[in-house]
């Protein structure tokens, strides 16, 4: 009987193995199999990405069997990063491993990354962490890559076509240091039927944007939604409503202004905004549960994200989808242009990498004009000129959406430029919280915060 | 071959000393181990506490020597913090070791269903507390949350801010303690309770004693010891309570529920300001330290006592 088992079980076990061994295909035919996931890009693409790549004049298996690290935050858009890998390993023969990190730790993660002696060998950068990273050292200037004709061939991958506002926004006392990959620009979102429904008119000024935003709450739904929770990154849209009011958080000159009128101005307008018309939990709203409000229907409209687009207009979890209108952000001070906050996420090097050159390899890859291209078609982040003038990429967005970024003025010391930006931006929420708790006591607790906040930037 | 009943050659005294010097060969691995992972850190801790360490910055580490702990205890956010933690210590483990009192002095009692309801009732303490934050968050969420949904139809009350209001914000975190701690207290004490001899609960009974007083004066001072046991557990575990916070509130609104420990989290890894936030939490260390001997002497246990 025992035997009979035993007899049994190995039969078991060898057919298995003969099974397992049967379903193995061969390499080639693996990379066939891979379908485009829900937000990442299908091998048909990563395939347009290779072949194009492959008309540069470098060899891109030069660093063949290195392995890489990178680390992203985790969004819709960089999904489309981390399935480009995919494209980059079968051109390159280099293994990368994209991290992804919760949006509202990415700061704190790559700080620890950073200290620990073995970050990421490619790294995000952006206009918050671009100062601190570049004093520390922990970026390389891409300008000796770029130099370098052995990893880079200047006509395939034509720096001239980078946006130049991208370069700026990656560039800390004169020196370049990350290739932008998504930009977003600051603009007013907001529900077509239902303006029309109620007669508005689309805001010009950000008291016209009130009135609208009181006209349009209502029990069900609140009449303007945004960013109000107390971390730094829910500062973005702040920052540019500051701009907009005429005023600066830190000026170009370093000096802390939050005692100025025009921050104040900004400061109650953004607080009366929140109070009057926003969600009732609006404190602990990053812009994941600001795109969840409105993209359910329970907001009419907010200012935020130009890359929020393709959320919102994705029919299968979207309620807005076909119904959101796009407009530059309203003005805070009437008969003046609106100024809206940017963003370029760019990637660059880690000065600790051991392998410079073949993470320069990837940079390279992801944010070429192919890759900036399929970004733009994708994701609608236009990063290369190429991207703007490209009719297909146009053709694919609604007139006003174009319009807004087209007309929408930026200025980079919206952000402050200091290595401790982030823990400024902490210090300007949690005062305009307090402010929303207490709104009599504005003027000592923006007091209370210009005082921080030099005391922050006195430290260095 | 040796005669029956000799005794057996007497070692030397050299003998004995590699005997015990052979010990201490073998605890030489642990003991390296154990010096690594504790003292080492601390010391570390304790250097760079003394230091102007930043984590970022070109700036190079200089020696500040008490600097550091000067200007933390001059600061009027480690005040702050320091108060929120206590409030929060305070509030949840007395609440705490109440409630785990009471259902622990319950289950004696013949209950029904009583192992499934044990079971049911330490199942928060397995709980991850980052998970247990998020099924709080989406339970406590004022516009589609299922408490305000209920409390809305019973009481006609809408929009609870459980972590938005500046008033509600540390109560709910302390309420969310005391669901996760709770199990806690009452899976010591009932096992401390179930051990106990039954002579003198009955001798008080033979007294005329109530139920109150059987409580009062047998029960309470047999567990005393555990109870120490308990608080210092629950007390040092509640000041350094950190993922649930960060995760529900992050310290807001404002700064309402910025504890010392999220303080100085902030502090090193938000600031960068690493040499500060050692000091901060080398004087946290001493509070703690502080108050479980208070806690020790004032319940007269002695840590080596019988």
């Amino acid at each position: 009987m025992n035997k009979l088992f035993c007899v049994l079980l190995l039969g078991l076990c060898v057919s298995a193995l003969i099974g397992a061994s049967g379903q193995q295909q061969p390499e080639a035919e693996k990379e066939e199999v891979y379908a485009g996931d829900a937000n990442g890009m299908s091998s048909d693409q990563a395939n347009v990405l290779v072949n194009d790549a492959l008309n540069a004049k470098i060899d891109w298996k030069q660093f063949k069997g290195t392995k890489l690290r990178g680390m992203v935050y985790s969004s819709v858009s960089m999904s489309n990063l981390t399935s480009c890998v995919r494209g980059f390993k079968k051109l390159t023969g280099i293994d990368i491993t994209i991290e992804s990190i919760a949006a509202k730790d990415i700061f704190d993660k790559m700080l620890i990354e950073f200290n620990s002696g073995t970050p990421p060998d490619v790294v995000l950068i952006n206009i918050i962490t671009l100062a601190q990273y570049a004093t520390s050292k922990w970026i390389v200037p891409l300008q000796d890559l770029i130099n370098n004709r052995k990893i880079t061939d200047p006509a395939w991958y034509n720096v001239k076509d980078i946006i130049s506002a991208g370069i700026d926004y990656q560039t800390y006392n004169n020196v370049w240091y990350g290739v932008p990959l998504t930009n977003e620009i600051e603009l007013l979102f907001y529900r077509k039927d239902l303006y029309k429904a109620k007669n508005l008119k689309v805001p010009t000024t950000m008291d016209e944007l009130y009135e609208n935003a009181k006209a349009l709450n209502s029990p069900e739904m609140a009449g303007f939604v945004s960013r109000f929770a107390r971390d730094s990154g829910s500062a973005w849209v702040f920052m540019g409503l500051v701009r907009n009011y005429g005023g600066y958080i830190l000026t170009p000159d370093g000096k802390v202004t939050i005692n100025a009128p025009e921050f104040k101005r900004a400061a109650q307008m953004y607080v009366k905004l929140m109070k009057d018309t926003a969600p009732a939990g609006i404190m602990n709203y990053t812009y994941a549960e600001e795109q969840n409000s409105y993209m359910s229907g329970k907001a009419a409209q907010g200012i935020d994200s130009s890359g929020f687009y393709a959320v919102f207009e994705d029919a299968t979890k979207s309620v807005a989808a076909g119904k959101t209108g796009y407009a530059p952000i309203p003005t805070g001070v009437a008969g003046q242009p609106s100024i809206g906050n940017c963003n370029y996420w760019g990637m660059g090097v880690s000065t600790a990498s051991k392998n410079r050159e073949a993470a320069w390899l990837f940079v390279q890859f992801a944010t070429g004009k192919p890759m900036a291209r399929y970004m733009a078609l994708k994701r609608g982040m236009l990063t290369r000129y190429s991207s703007i003038n490209d009719e297909l990429v146009t053709s694919r967005y609604p007139a006003d959406w174009v319009s807004a970024l087209g007309t929408a003025k930026t200025d980079k010391y919206s952000a402050p430029q200091h290595v401790s930006a982030n823990t400024i931006l902490e210090e300007v929420m949690i005062a305009l919280q307090n402010i929303y708790s207490k709104p009599e006591a504005i003027d000592g607790i923006l007091a209370e915060t210009q005082k921080k906040v030099e005391e922050i930037v006195a430290k260095k | 071959m040796r005669r029956a009943g000799s005794r057996a050659p007497r070692r030397g005294k050299a003998h004995n000393l590699s005997r015990k010097g052979y010990r201490y060969v073998y605890l030489l691995p642990s003991l390296v181990v154990l010096l690594g992972t504790t003292l080492f850190p601390i010391a570390y801790n304790l250097y760079f506490s003394l230091t102007s360490k930043r984590l970022f910055g070109a700036e190079l580490v200089s020696f500040t020597w008490f600097s550091n702990y000067l200007a933390a205890l001059r600061s009027p956010l480690f005040w702050h913090s320091m108060w929120v933690s206590f409030r929060y210590c305070v509030f949840s483990v007395a609440i705490e070791l109440v409630l785990g009192f009471v259902v622990a002095y319950l289950f004696q009692s013949r209950l029904f269903g009583k192992k499934v309801m044990r079971t049911l009732i330490i199942l928060p303490l397995v709980t991850t507390p980052v998970a247990v934050a998020y099924v709080f968050r989406l339970m406590l969420n004022p516009e589609s949350g299922v408490v305000n949904y209920l409390i809305g139809a019973l009481t006609g009350i809408r929009s609870l801010l459980w972590f938005a209001s500046p008033t509600l914000a540390l109560p709910t975190l302390i309420m969310i303690d005391i669901w996760r701690a709770t199990p806690f207290v009452f899976l010591v004490m009932n096992s401390a309770i179930v051990a106990l001899p039954r002579d003198e609960f009955e001798a008080a009974k033979m007294d005329g004693a109530s139920r109150l007083q059987e409580i009062w004066y047998v029960l309470l001072p047999l567990i005393k010891p555990i109870i120490v046991v308990i608080l210092i557990f629950r007390f040092v575990d509640a000041f350094k309570a950190f993922d649930t916070i960060y995760a529900l509130t992050g310290g807001g609104p404002g700064r309402v529920t910025e504890t010392l420990n999220l303080n100085i989290y902030k502090t090193a890894f938000f600031g960068g300001y690493f040499g500060e936030a050692c000091a901060l939490s080398v004087i946290m260390s001493i509070i703690i330290l502080m108050i479980c001997i208070y806690i020790l002497k004032g319940f007269k246990i002695g840590m080596l006592e019988r």
